[in-house]
């Protein structure tokens, strides 16, 4: 099994991905994070994730993650954009696979999204399937959203971004899960970046009684063109 | 503009502040008391090794279950459930799966319904109390740990030849921490082969299939999955849980997920469940507190 992470591991370095940073721009990002569980204890994941312009309003991210805890997520989201005057409005599809332990998780969804000079923002619908040999298990009633305030948006080699979010990449969560995040990028040349954050996730909000869950820093490497 | 957000902002920081008997407005963002890994310590330093006293029955016996009470101004359809348990000489003992109460400090007055009335009833049966999220308003622990008792323990129900394993889990604060985890993980792994049945109680839901709990909440998803993939592996029969108040029946990797309704005062549809647990099955009875 050790080995079997050692190869994912070497696997996820090697292999090529990315983030868009500027939705203009076909983006690669090789990132990891380390974080805290509150039920897993320690963690540390890797991620490729990638940008590409398919045509000229259809774009489509999409990425890998392998997590410490034992848990390989693959997702894509591809989009139909188009530019107005205050921003970008795009129609969204969210596909995502997750495997951990021996259950498989299938999620597959539609939304909206919304990018502004300050603010931005994703919202739609979702169905989960998950199981395996055990049977499997349907949770119909999903939504996701994600609010982000971007911060720096006049300096042009910086980003810094304050988000709340159920759909951060590869944790695609219920409504009542939501994750805080703080991020941001920064290109010292025009074509590479790093890109940083900090991020905590409670549990049992607007459960009402919440306690901690999980927090985590992420960094990565990025590459535009 | 400015003003309204500010107003807004002031207002809903003062019902945070000051939030009201029943509604734990601070306790929806942020913890209010001992989260769940200091409760699983406190819940090891009253009893070790988490044991409590179990119950002698036949080979077949029945148990009651009921969940989330409420406890408010009345608690009518928890004295009807405590008076067919404490009326039932075949049953054994009975469950609460969290959620006793509904106003601070109410703890005594819940104790005091479900509590064994000699005029009244005709077997003093042990229930046992699982800690659900709303017991834990206004930092409700300090009175549950101490009125109640430990929030993570097990215990067994023996009879000729055997004996059935029971063990319930602090999953209040929406996980169940990693401590709690490690522990369970270890006992069970050790222990399910010296028993017959195994069933554990927890407060939280597993799943999210109907949409009933709206914002209520479940456990972090890869902690539902990691927890579904070892019940099944170590052979557990039945996994029962509080909390949406409404019932969900399922069944996967050949363990039987069952949320009860709820049997609050408030509730249009209260419902309890009476579990007969025999040497090949366990077999349930939701019944209706309408009836």
């Amino acid at each position: 099994m050790k080995g079997l992470h050692i190869t994912l591991f070497t696997i996820l370095l090697l292999a090529s991905g990315s983030l868009t940073l500027k939705a203009q721009d076909n983006g690669l990002m090789v990132g990891v994070r380390a974080g805290h569980n509150a039920a897993f204890g320690g963690f540390a994941a890797v991620s490729v994730e990638a940008h590409q312009n398919i045509c000229s309003d259809f774009f489509i991210d999409a990425g890998l993650q392998y997590n410490t805890i034992g848990k390989t997520t693959v997702e894509a989201v591809p989009a139909y954009g188009r530019p107005f005057d205050w921003g970008e409005l795009s129609v969204e599809s969210v596909l995502s696979y997750t495997r951990m332990t021996s259950v498989n998780s299938f999620a597959a969804g539609v939304g909206v999204a919304v990018d502004s000079r300050r603010i931005s923002g994703r919202l739609g619908y979702y169905y989960r399937h998950f199981g395996g040999q055990g049977g499997w298990i349907n949770e119909p009633f999903n939504v996701y959203y994600e609010l982000s305030i971007h911060f720096l948006k006049k300096i042009e080699d910086w980003n810094l971004d304050f988000v709340i979010t159920n759909c951060e990449a590869f944790e695609l969560e219920r409504h009542f899960q939501p994750s805080f995040i703080a991020e941001g990028s920064y290109f010292p040349i025009s074509k590479f970046g790093i890109s940083f954050g900090i991020g905590c996730k409670p549990s049992g909000m607007f459960n009402m009684s919440a306690d901690y869950y999980q927090t985590y820093i992420k960094t990565g490497v990025c590459y535009r063109w | 503009m400015l003003q309204m957000v500010r107003r807004i902002i002031l207002a809903i920081a003062s019902l945070m502040v000051c939030g009201c008997n029943q509604l734990d407005l601070k306790g929806m963002f942020m913890p209010t008391g001992e989260g769940v890994e200091k409760r699983f310590e406190q819940s090891v330093s009253m009893n070790s090794d988490l044991k409590v006293e179990g119950v002698k029955a036949q080979e077949s016996y029945t148990f009651y279950v009921a969940t989330d009470p409420h406890v408010a101004q009345t608690h009518d359809n928890l004295d009807i459930f405590n008076n067919t348990l404490r009326n039932d000489t075949e049953a054994s003992f009975g469950v609460i799966l969290g959620d006793c109460i509904d106003v601070k400090d109410n703890l005594p007055a819940y104790m005091d319904a479900l509590s064994y009335k000699p005029e009244r009833h005709v077997c003093n049966h042990e229930i046992y109390h699982v800690l659900g999220n709303h017991d834990l308003f206004f930092n409700g622990w300090v009175n549950f740990k101490e009125i109640v008792g430990p929030a993570v323990f097990w215990y067994e129900v023996t009879f000729d030849g055997g004996k059935d394993l029971y063990i319930s889990l602090d999953s209040a604060t929406g996980s169940l921490g990693r401590k709690q985890t490690d522990w369970f993980k270890k006992f069970l792994a050790a222990k399910r082969a010296d028993y017959r049945h195994c069933v554990i109680m927890t407060h939280t839901n597993f799943f999210y299939t109907d949409g009933t709990q709206g914002s209520s909440g479940n456990m972090p998803l890869e902690e539902s999955l990691t927890l579904i993939d070892f019940l099944g592996r170590n052979d557990v029969s039945l996994v029962l849980q509080g909390h949406d108040h409404y019932r969900e029946d399922l069944t996967y990797d050949n363990v039987r997920y069952v949320v009860l309704g709820a049997i609050s005062d408030a509730i249009e549809e209260p419902e309890f469940l009476k579990v007969n647990v025999s040497k090949d099955e366990i077999q349930l009875e939701f019944t209706s507190v309408n009836q």
